[in-house]
């Protein structure tokens, strides 16, 4: 009694220690295998560590919109203090003072516009009449302070170009979406426009963003920030009115973690109370009851600690998996529990008996059921090695609990269990030994024939657990930011920056033709920002010396009001552009705004360079590949996102498949030796109502449409695992009746307690747990009923 | 007694007594200072009237000349809405501060609080408007004084922001009463004259 609850408790605090210790990712990455061509290892570093990694989107609402505008701001000033981000837009930041004297010396090297025509005298006329202009009006002190040094207004239609790419409404001198106006709200319309008005942020971690605890540090910020500034209201709405919402890799991360274990306790509650009434029912004894809990709890450990161990973090997906499937670890002491021989049947046998007993059974049936997860060990996709690790680990752990400590856990002669019902077992009786039900197996077969065979999930956002509702707020954001998902990429390498931007340089002359062709609707490329040396060396050789540039300059302000001297900084502009050395990559350190955009466009990866440039509108892909083919430069990939990544996630999952079968044979070649005397002949007959059971659970899947995932093969296994104890169970010799009923009873309660947990499971939320339950529960099911048709006829 | 014999007498008395009673309207009294000046533009209701502007700039030959209307609308509403050589709003309406030039579609929009630079030139003449003495104060130094008759009157802002004073030297505003009639900004890239004329 007492080592019992001094048990519990260490399993307890032991449970709380490992869930504090324990980091939870949510990274898709986990769910694919390794990359197998060019195209697959860009992708799969851009969503380990590319530019998405690293982007926090977050909008504030719930308030009127000036303190909504305020709350924006002092959060985006916040943020840029912080010193955690490489960027931080809320459209309330401009160009640095140094930051626009840096471009404004460098204006006629960064731009495209420069060109000999540009300095003839038709183009200075038309700068000067335009500068007039610009004189005349309001902006008056805008114009004057660049335009004598630039008549033809190329810094600013160079910074136009670059800011005026965001198509976000800028209200109280922030971005902002939604309008809140009553009338033109629409419904379900939340891309632009309508909806209630939201102030916008966009946030560039300082850093790669593979980092989980930059990740989690970074939203840390973001909260506190928000708090501070919401403190600091005092004028209009009160503090708590207004709602932070955010998203990126952290958030997700944060939130499956969160979802998954909401959903596990909302389970473990629900299905534990239920059980716990059910098993309380059959023992008749708390005390009892709470030693069965042991086993349990030191499978889940033990497959959660193993998991850590060895990865590092546990993902999402493989704790919502572990936490519910090893449920199933509650088998063995049920079953060595059912198993004793009672009071008033010959002499009583105490529990250590009974575990020395059937440990045959039990280890034989545990001992399969994990060789068919292991198998999955040497799968290379990060998921797939957590879950069989996990269930492996927690099988293993619960049956050797069971076996070796339980018994010294529990009293000697425990109370005799409840029978079940009459009715219930009268109904099971004819199942016994009707070897018919085993055809089955060729309906399910049909089955699965006319259904066209189980149907494969390839999208690769619905196998993680991040809640539909976080993923559809990201595509919201991201939809009202400008900054939509793209699906199509052209993706290049070179040994250095210079050869990168070069590279892009070619690439923008491909496209251009195929944007004035309507092929597509435009694209951003690195060298939009920054132009490689080279051109920026023939820009400056396009540049006229001053003193052939003066006579064109008189020529051109005839008749203009402009006195003789005016466009004297614009002759010294010209006379420095000449002389600077070409902008690098490594001197935006004094530009920040400029390298915000850059950085997600060119990077260092490793020791070489990418670069990226983003299509944008294509109505044409064909065009679009012809043109990049026709450049004749192997380095340039063009990537198909949504194409790539289903690839990936058919692979993971045929992979899953591979290895699902892999341990399948494995289960059967342990039985044939674990079956002394019996060889693979016997082995097969222990092994048919499961194998039939796997048909049954498949065609059903199909014809419930469900989409078949890595997680429902793992589920599988288990069922399989879990089917094993009740083959071997129900097929053991009985010595009399009562001993064949109490082997059915220990069975049915087993199955009993499983449908309950994973009957509820596929009631979740999370489309993983989901699977899982629905997987399980028809596994159990099939496998209880065809092993009962396969099991002897009792001895009348 | 006869009563409309009393009553003369009560009101003659009361004609000659309440002028020594109440306060006299100030314009009339005392001479004019900068807190009476701001009172009496406070006191104004808004409306529109006629500007015409120049604009000296040291790299042009001649000055250049724009005209249009501009709309008051207490407490913080006001429009220039330029309408020759070309249209053109400039709109400080709350925080916000709007410039358009429909001709040329261009529609750009800040906001004050975040333009340390500009809402200074603004509230030159939306607080003086106004009346709002503190906010004149919070960016400038103000020199007021009263000019001859007629309750005319001159004030030079001075910005306090040394970063501003290097593209702002000063703004020079004249008035009448609760009126403005000229504003003249010395700026380093030239200087603005706008005149104002109330319309009937």
């Amino acid at each position: 009694m007492r080592r019992l609850l001094l048990v519990l408790l260490a399993l307890a605090l032991l449970g709380l220690g490992l869930s504090r210790l324990v980091a939870f990712r949510a990274e898709l990455t986990d769910l694919l295998p390794p990359a197998r061509g060019p195209a697959t290892t860009f992708l799969l570093g851009e969503l380990r560590n590319g530019a998405a990694t690293t982007l926090m989107l977050a909008a504030i609402e719930g308030a009127p919109e000036p303190e909504l505008a305020r709350l924006s701001r002092d959060l985006g000033e916040a943020l840029r203090q912080s010193g955690r981000f490489s960027f931080v837009g809320n459209g309330a930041q401009d160009f640095s003072e140094a930051e626009r004297d840096l471009l404004f010396r460098y204006r006629y090297l960064l731009s495209a516009a420069t060109a000999p025509p540009l300095f003839e005298a038709p183009a200075l006329r038309a700068g000067m009449e335009r500068l007039l202009a610009g004189l005349r009006s309001a902006a008056a002190p805008l114009v004057a302070r660049f335009g004598f040094a630039d008549p033809a207004g190329v810094f600013l239609d160079t910074m136009r170009g670059w800011l005026g790419e965001s198509r976000v409404e800028l209200r109280h001198g922030v971005w902002f979406a939604g309008t809140g106006q009553e009338g033109t709200k629409q419904e379900g319309a939340g891309q632009d426009g309508a909806g209630p008005p939201r102030a916008l942020l966009l946030a560039r971690l300082a850093g790669t963003g593979s980092d989980t605890e930059a990740q989690a540090a970074a939203m840390a910020v973001f909260h506190e920030a928000f708090t501070r500034a919401g403190r600091g209201a005092g004028r209009g709405a009160g503090p708590g009115e207004a709602r932070l919402l955010l998203s990126g890799p952290g958030v997700f991360a944060a939130e499956a973690a969160a979802a998954v274990r909401a959903d596990v306790e909302m389970i473990a509650l629900l299905s534990g109370l239920l059980i716990l009434g059910f098993l309380l029912w059959r023992f008749r004894s708390a005390l009892v009851l709470a030693a069965v809990a042991v086993p349990l709890l030191a499978g889940m450990l033990a497959g959660l600690a193993a998991v850590a161990a060895w990865h590092g973090a546990v993902h999402g997906a493989a704790f919502g998996f572990g936490m519910t499937m090893l449920g199933v670890v509650v088998d063995y002491p049920l079953l060595l529990l059912g198993q004793r021989r009672p009071k008033g049947e010959g002499e009583e046998e105490a529990v250590a008996g009974a575990a020395r007993r059937i440990a045959p059974s039990l280890l034989l049936a545990a001992g399969s059921a994990a060789l068919g997860l292991t198998a999955m060990l040497a799968s290379d996709v990060p998921l797939l090695r957590q879950l069989g690790l996990f269930g492996a680990a927690g099988l293993l752990a619960g049956v050797a609990v069971t076996r070796w400590l339980l018994p010294s856990l529990l009293p000697a002669t425990p109370p005799p269990l409840r029978p079940l019902p009459g009715p219930v077992l009268a109904a099971l009786a004819p199942l016994r030994g009707r070897r018919r039900l085993l055809l089955a197996a060729p309906l399910a077969g049909l089955a699965l024939l006319a259904t066209g065979g189980p149907r494969w999930e390839d999208d690769l956002a619905r196998l993680s657990p991040v809640p539909e509702a976080q993923r559809a707020l990201d595509a919201e954001l991201r939809g009202q930011l400008g900054a939509p998902d793209v699906n199509l990429l052209v993706a290049f390498t070179a040994p250095d920056a210079e050869a990168v931007l070069r590279l892009s340089e070619r690439i923008d002359a491909a496209l251009a033709p195929l944007v004035a062709r309507g092929a597509l609707a435009g694209f951003d490329s690195p060298s939009r920002y920054l132009p490689s040396a080279a051109t920026q060396r023939a820009r400056q050789a396009a540049l006229p010396a001053p003193e052939s540039l003066r006579a064109r300059l008189a020529e051109a302000a005839a008749g203009l009001p402009f006195r003789p001297d005016a466009f004297r900084p614009f002759l010294d502009g010209l006379a420095e552009s000449r002389a600077l050395p070409p902008l690098t990559v490594a001197d935006l350190a004094t530009a920040p705004v400029l390298a915000a955009r850059l950085s997600p466009m060119l990077a260092p990866r490793g020791a070489a360079w990418q670069g990226l440039v983003i299509p944008a509108g294509v109505s044409d892909p064909a065009a679009l590949r012809q043109a990049l083919t026709a450049l004749g430069e192997p380095a340039i990939l063009f990537i198909d996102v949504k194409a790539e990544t289903t690839g990936l996630v058919l692979a993971a999952s045929r992979e899953a498949l591979f290895w699902a079968a892999a341990g399948a044979l494995g289960v059967l070649a342990l039985l044939a030796l674990g079956l002394r005397g019996g060889g693979p002949l016997a082995a097969l007959r222990r092994g048919a109502p499961i194998l039939a059971a796997l048909l049954v659970t498949l065609a059903a899947l199909a014809l419930l449409d469900q989409r078949l995932t890595p997680f429902h093969l793992a589920a599988l296994l288990l069922s399989a695992g879990v089917g094993i104890d009740y083959a071997l169970f129900l097929a053991r010799p009985a010595r009399d009746p009562a001993e064949a009923r109490r082997g059915l009873e220990a069975v049915l309660t087993c199955a009993v307690t499983t449908l309950l947990t994973f009957g509820l499971l596929a009631l979740c939320a999370t489309p993983v747990l989901r699977g899982i339950g629905l997987t399980v529960a028809i596994g159990v099911t099939a496998a209880f009923l065809l092993s009962l048709a396969l099991a002897p006829r009792p001895a009348r | 007694m006869n009563s409309p014999r009393r009553r003369a007498l009560l009101a003659l008395v009361l004609a000659l007594v309440l002028p020594l009673v109440l306060p006299a309207p100030p314009a009339l009294a005392a001479p004019l200072t900068l807190e009476g000046a701001m009172a009496a533009l406070a006191a104004e209701p808004g409306g529109t009237a006629s500007f015409t502007e120049e604009k000296a700039i040291p790299q042009l030959d001649i000055p250049l000349p724009s005209s249009g209307t501009l709309s008051w609308t207490p407490p913080d509403r006001l429009e220039k809405h330029t309408t020759f050589p070309e249209e053109e709003i400039l709109r400080a309406d709350g925080d916000r501060l709007l410039f358009a030039q429909p001709g040329r579609g261009i529609r750009r929009e800040l906001s004050l609080d975040q333009s340390p630079e500009i809402r200074p030139l603004v509230e030159s003449v939306r607080a003086t408007l106004a009346g709002d003495l503190p906010v004149l104060r919070r960016y400038f130094e103000i020199d007021f004084r009263p000019e001859g008759e007629a309750g005319r009157w001159r004030m030079v802002l001075t910005p306090l922001s040394a970063r501003l004073r290097v593209a702002v030297q000063g703004i020079e505003i004249t008035g009448q009463g609760g009126g403005l009639r000229h504003v003249v900004t010395r700026a380093s890239e030239g200087v603005t004259r706008l005149a104002i004329t109330p319309r009937p």
